[in-house]
């Protein structure tokens, strides 16, 4: 009864809220993740995990227990503690001889699988063996993505959106400029995907934009890609729907042009133009010798006697 | 000279800048893609591993691409707040899934839908109310609410109401009808927001289902077979369901003037005419019934019961006789259309005509002249043997207005007796409803000749519409009648007509006559007896 439905109404104010926290929403706060191992983990995977897991620090949740699963042949169970724990990403890692130090990178829609990606650790550098200092937890990261295969191969396309949703912090307004300290740099290269993770220090420059200066912080992670379950098409189109009231709404008879003025039109009911009273200039009046030449033609409109 | 120095300035001045810039500029081939608002840059040059160390060149590489991205941080719009200076972020760009669909609006209430159509607003209600006999502001619902009346000692007892009553039970218990029903009514908005199909009234359990809700229950369940129910059984004693699951429109109360006008103007002019409907299914099929049952019987008593019945067939063959003589006077020329069709109706009325009109026949028979040897003759038998007529009876084919004060007017179907044929082309002739005259012998045709015309006519519904065609067909119920002339069904005076067909009409009836027609025979109606046409002398 995790749904807010009218039949069974909640019988305090707390659980309400907890429901409608629960709830799906217009527009959605920041992705949880569930960190889990799997029936058999080595060394590496359980430090991986725990090192990803303090990245992500107060949005993820560290389950401590193995759980006997295979997520890319049955992920009831996957989805069960994400129902349960209203967690819409996760993190899978395992160890057996055929898939050394796996790890499992998933999301969720509607509490099912949308993507999963199976990456192989090949290199792994613990978070302790760095001595540099650490940025402070919730930071929000800033993530660079190099190589132009993350632009061109479907599957690194779908794991780069994957690794954003991931490690990106929660939606701000605004961000501190001195706050900016985390970078997580991810490099496709032959093949491999190279996770680092660097603090940044901004150094005086000449100018206003500080010069950056980098210094590895984090755990360093060298990837390389094994299996994905990757959802259709019309999955991940219906997926990326956002509900109409989140569009901006388009205020009317505004437009701009290449210079970048605004303009606007200005609708009038019909006007005589024979009576238009525009600014009369005295010297553009008809004289009575004029007057005399151009009978003829048209009358003049009365012009006001100007005081 | 100065021109020189103001380039050498300028070209001074650039160096400086790039110079001050050096540290922060980067050099990259393709542009990288920023996404401001998720903090986010796309590097999309081609990553080349040269001599160095990996990790050192993947540290430059880093730099330089978060030096890009922090410069473009750098160009939005900063404000102040509390000691710190901070960026104003844009809309992230990137389109990344949900993590749950969007939310789907409730669909409006019963009540709110209603609230729209009317234009009722909703007015905020003050949370205290004023209470009287506290003297205090409480609230208006809730604990310790104002005006509550389960806190009343005293409740007055109506004039209305029974003095053993418990009335604060009473309160309980319609406090309670009121919560159930609040319930089930938000229970069914819910249903109807998520479009959850709900048995209707009567259908759901209860504790105590009354008769009627079980019967609905059960016809609900049997016509939910996929051939509506019809190859269902029944037990034994078991009626049909009457309800067929039409449901009634009822009309708005204000609306279309015309329309209900209309509606009031039919209705009265349904009850003025006072003409009974005829089913013709049902008649129909009563009709078959009733002969199938006639013909088993006569099967099972041969002989003997068929001569008993053939000493009865004098009087009671005046019945038909009698009505049809009664038809003769009265009203003007009826339809036969109109008279036919109220067999349902007539029947209500036999038992209680039955008398009256044979005692009229009786009257009219005293009455009669030799032209009515016809009846006499035609209804002493059983009814299995034809007689002759000795007068000529002819059928008018044509329309014929009178041109003279001695004249008939003819109109197609009449049968007319004729009684001289004095002259060439100028015969004179009597009525069905007892007029004599002259009338030309070129509109009439003889009986016997339009009967044979009308053979192949079989059973038709639209027997009806057909005034013409219809009186054709008297003559086989006609006979029909007359065999069975028992039943006093009153008018089926089709009594003088036999016996002139005879032979002729024995294969004609035996060539099965339609079932209408018997109908038809027995449907007595009203306008018969008092009608205009005396049924005897209506042709083919």
């Amino acid at each position: 009864m995790t749904q807010l439905d009218g039949i069974t109404k909640p019988k305090t104010k707390r659980s309400k809220r907890f429901l409608e926290s629960r709830a799906p929403k217009l527009s959605e706060d920041l992705k949880t993740a569930m960190i889990m191992k799997g029936g058999n983990t080595s060394e590496t995977v359980t430090q991986a995990l725990k090192d990803v897991y303090s990245l992500k620090k107060p949005n993820a949740v560290l389950y401590k227990k193995k759980n006997i699963t295979r997520p890319f042949e049955d992920s009831t169970s996957l989805e069960f503690f994400s129902k349960k724990t209203d967690c819409s990403l996760f993190l899978f890692g395992s160890h057996n001889k055929k898939r050394p130090n796996n790890f499992i990178f998933g999301r969720m829609f509607d509490f099912h699988v949308l993507d999963m990606v199976e990456l192989g650790i090949e290199k792994y550098v613990p978070l302790k063996q760095f001595k540099a200092e650490t940025c402070p937890e919730g930071t929000k990261p800033m993530l660079v993505f190099a190589g132009e295969a993350f632009n061109v191969d479907s599957e690194l396309k779908r794991l780069k959106s994957l690794l954003i949703d991931f490690f990106r912090g929660p939606k701000v307004e605004g961000i501190r400029l001195a706050g900016l300290e985390h970078v997580l740099h991810f490099t496709a290269l032959d093949g491999k995907i190279y996770m680092r993770s660097y603090r940044c220090m901004l150094k005086k420059s000449g100018c206003r934009t500080p010069r950056i200066e980098l210094e590895e912080m984090g755990p360093s992670f060298d990837f390389v890609m094994r299996r994905t379950h990757l959802a259709s098409e019309q999955l991940y189109h219906l997926a990326l729907r956002q509900p109409k009231a989140l569009k901006p709404k388009k205020k009317k008879n505004i437009s701009h042009d290449a210079f970048g003025t605004k303009f606007g039109r200005v609708h009038m009911q019909k006007q005589d133009l024979t009576k238009l009273h525009t600014r009369k200039m005295k010297g553009l009046r008809k004289r009575r010798g004029d007057a005399a030449a151009s009978q003829d033609e048209v009358v003049a409109p009365k012009v006001l006697k100007e005081s | 000279m100065a021109a020189s120095s103001v380039e050498e300035l300028l070209a001074k001045a650039e160096l400086d800048e790039a110079e001050k810039l050096k540290s922060i500029t980067v050099k990259k081939d393709l542009d990288l893609e920023f996404d401001v608002g998720n903090l986010l840059a796309c590097d999309s040059n081609r990553v080349e591993l040269r001599q160095q160390n990996r990790e050192e060149f993947l540290k430059a590489l880093a730099r330089d691409n978060t030096q890009l991205l922090i410069n473009e941080i750098w160009k939005l719009p900063t404000e102040r707040v509390e000691e710190a200076i901070v960026a104003k972020l844009p809309d992230p760009v990137t389109a990344l899934p949900r993590e749950k669909p969007p939310p789907k609006p409730r669909p409006p209430t019963k009540w709110e839908q209603f609230a729209k159509l009317k234009g009722i607003q909703k007015k905020k209600k003050t949370n205290l109310v004023w209470d009287e006999n506290a003297k205090e502001w409480r609230r208006r619902w809730g604990y310790k609410r104002a005006n509550d009346d389960t806190k009343d000692w005293l409740i007055e007892v109506p004039a209305t109401a029974d003095p053993n009553e418990d009335q604060f039970a009473k309160r309980v218990k319609a406090k309670k009808e009121r919560v159930a029903k609040n319930e089930l009514n938000r229970l069914k908005n819910i249903a109807r927001a998520q479009k959850i199909k709900i048995p209707g009234a009567g259908l759901t359990p209860k504790a105590q289902q009354s008769k009627d809700e079980l019967a609905l229950a059960e016809t609900v369940a049997k016509t939910s077979t996929a051939s509506v129910g019809r190859f269902q059984d029944r037990l034994p004693k078991e009626k049909p369901s009457k309800k067929k699951g039409q449901k009634r429109k009822f009309e708005p109360v204000i609306g279309n003037f015309s329309h209900e006008k209309q509606k009031q103007l039919d209705l009265l002019q349904i009850m003025d005419n006072k003409k009974p409907k005829l089913d013709v299914t049902k008649a129909v099929n009563k009709q078959m019934r009733e002969e199938d049952r006639e013909a088993a019987a006569a099967k099972y008593r041969k002989g003997a019961g068929k001569k008993g019945r053939k000493g009865n067939m004098p009087g009671k063959g005046r019945g038909p006789g009698g009505k049809g003589g009664k038809g003769g006077k009265g009203k003007g020329a009826r339809l036969c259309c109109s008279g036919l069709v109220s067999c349902i109706y007539f029947k209500a009325l036999q038992k209680k005509r039955h008398h009256h009109q044979i005692l009229k026949m009786q009257r009219i028979y005293m009455h009669t002249n030799e032209h009515f040897d016809v009846f006499t003759t035609v209804l002493a038998p059983q009814g299995r043997c034809q007689f002759i007529a000795e007068v000529e009876k002819m059928v008018a084919v044509h329309r014929y207005e009178p041109q003279w004060p001695d004249e008939l007017q003819l109109t197609p179907g009449d049968v007319i007796l004729v009684l001289s044929k004095h002259e060439e082309g100028r015969w004179f002739g009597r009525l069905v409803g007892g007029q004599r005259g002259y009338f030309p012998a070129s509109c009439v045709m003889e009986l016997s000749q339009a009967k044979k015309q009308i053979t192949s006519l079989r059973r038709t519904v639209s027997v009806l519409d057909d005034a013409g065609v219809r009186r054709r067909y008297q003559t086989g119920h006609v006979q029909q009648a007359l065999r069975r002339g028992s039943r006093a069904r009153g008018g089926a005076l089709d009594h003088g007509q036999t016996d002139s067909e005879g032979p002729d009409s024995a294969p004609h009836t035996q060539r099965s006559p339609s079932l209408l027609h018997r109908i038809l025979s027995k449907c007595r109606r009203k306008s018969q007896c008092q009608g205009a046409t005396n049924r005897a002398f209506e042709g083919d």
